[in-house]
């Protein structure tokens, strides 16, 4: 009788209770990691994306820079009264234009009526701004405050404001500095 | 039973322990972005200061700046050296992580 109740001891069973408690805990051990891991998903997808955005920006902004502040003396412009255009030389005579351009936007003027521009460097006479020909330097710049027209560049009488606002999908990443080029 | 309740202890603890690396690495990615563009609002000003009229370069702080609401402050802080020139430092602050970070940019502009 006593090696039977024995038995029947050590090998219960879980009562269903303690069934109960266990599923419980493990449901809402799995809803936290499938939360963490979902918010894990959205985090590494923005990151991606802002990460994209900061390298081409950077890239930009060097390229920007480093153009306008070796540029010849007293080169510096406005392509055609544009704004948002920058035009000057390099010391061998070249000249350049930095522009936005979007192929929607039928008129190449001061008006940005579309949402998003690129920015691009064109070589002239050779290169057509118009026509978005040149090296491409930066896509996807919007305006600061959403609204058009897009303020990219603007030339003071000695600056350059470099405003680079970049969205892509949701991301926005907005950096600005000023260039005074030495040679002007 | 006793022994399922210390399983999930320690996948619990795992969990937490994942948490934790996950916010790190999405502080690390936000870090790089307001170090970046704090470094460019600093040169920016750099910029305007070598453009200013040698008189006009004094020290300065804006408490905040237009666009960028991450940012608390940039300062300007200028000493003379000399009659002609001047000793000029730049710092953009910011808060994160619940302490304040910075970046300073540092030159000398004369009177030339």
């Amino acid at each position: 009788m006593e090696a039977r109740d024995k038995t029947r001891f050590t090998n219960r069973g879980f009562t269903l209770i303690e069934m109960i408690i266990v599923l419980l805990l493990l449901a809402m051990l799995l809803g936290v990691a499938g939360f963490v891991f979902v918010v894990s998903l959205r985090a590494w997808d923005s990151g991606c994306i802002r990460g994209g955005i900061r390298e081409d920006t950077s890239y930009a902004m060097e390229k920007v820079v480093r153009d306008l502040k070796e540029m010849a003396l007293r080169s510096l412009s406005q392509y055609s009264s544009i704004a948002h255009t920058v035009q000057y030389k390099d010391f061998a005579g070249n000249t350049y234009v930095l522009y936005l351009y979007n192929a929607d936007d039928s008129s190449f003027d001061s008006t940005y009526g579309e949402s998003f521009y690129d920015l691009w460097k064109a070589n002239i006479p050779g290169d057509d701004p118009a026509s978005g020909e040149g090296t491409l330097i930066l896509r996807d710049l919007v305006s600061p405050d959403g609204t058009a027209p897009a303020t990219a560049l603007t030339i003071s009488s000695t600056q350059v404001t470099l405003d680079f606002v970049v969205q892509r999908s949701d991301e926005i990443v907005r950096i600005r500095t000023k260039v005074r080029p030495r040679n002007l | 039973m006793i022994e399922l309740l210390i399983a999930i202890v320690l996948a619990a603890s795992g969990l937490m322990v994942l948490m934790q690396l996950m916010g790190v690495a999405i502080f690390a990615d936000s870090d790089l972005e307001y170090s970046l563009t704090a470094l460019n609002l600093a040169n920016e000003k750099l910029e305007d200061l070598k453009d200013s009229d040698y008189s006009s370069v004094t020290s300065a702080t804006e408490s905040s700046i237009s666009g960028f609401p991450f940012v608390d402050d940039r300062v300007v802080t200028v000493s003379e050296v000399n009659t002609d020139l001047k000793d000029v430092q730049v710092a953009v602050r910011w808060t994160q992580k619940g302490g304040q970070q910075s970046i300073q940019l540092r030159t000398y502009i004369a009177d030339y």
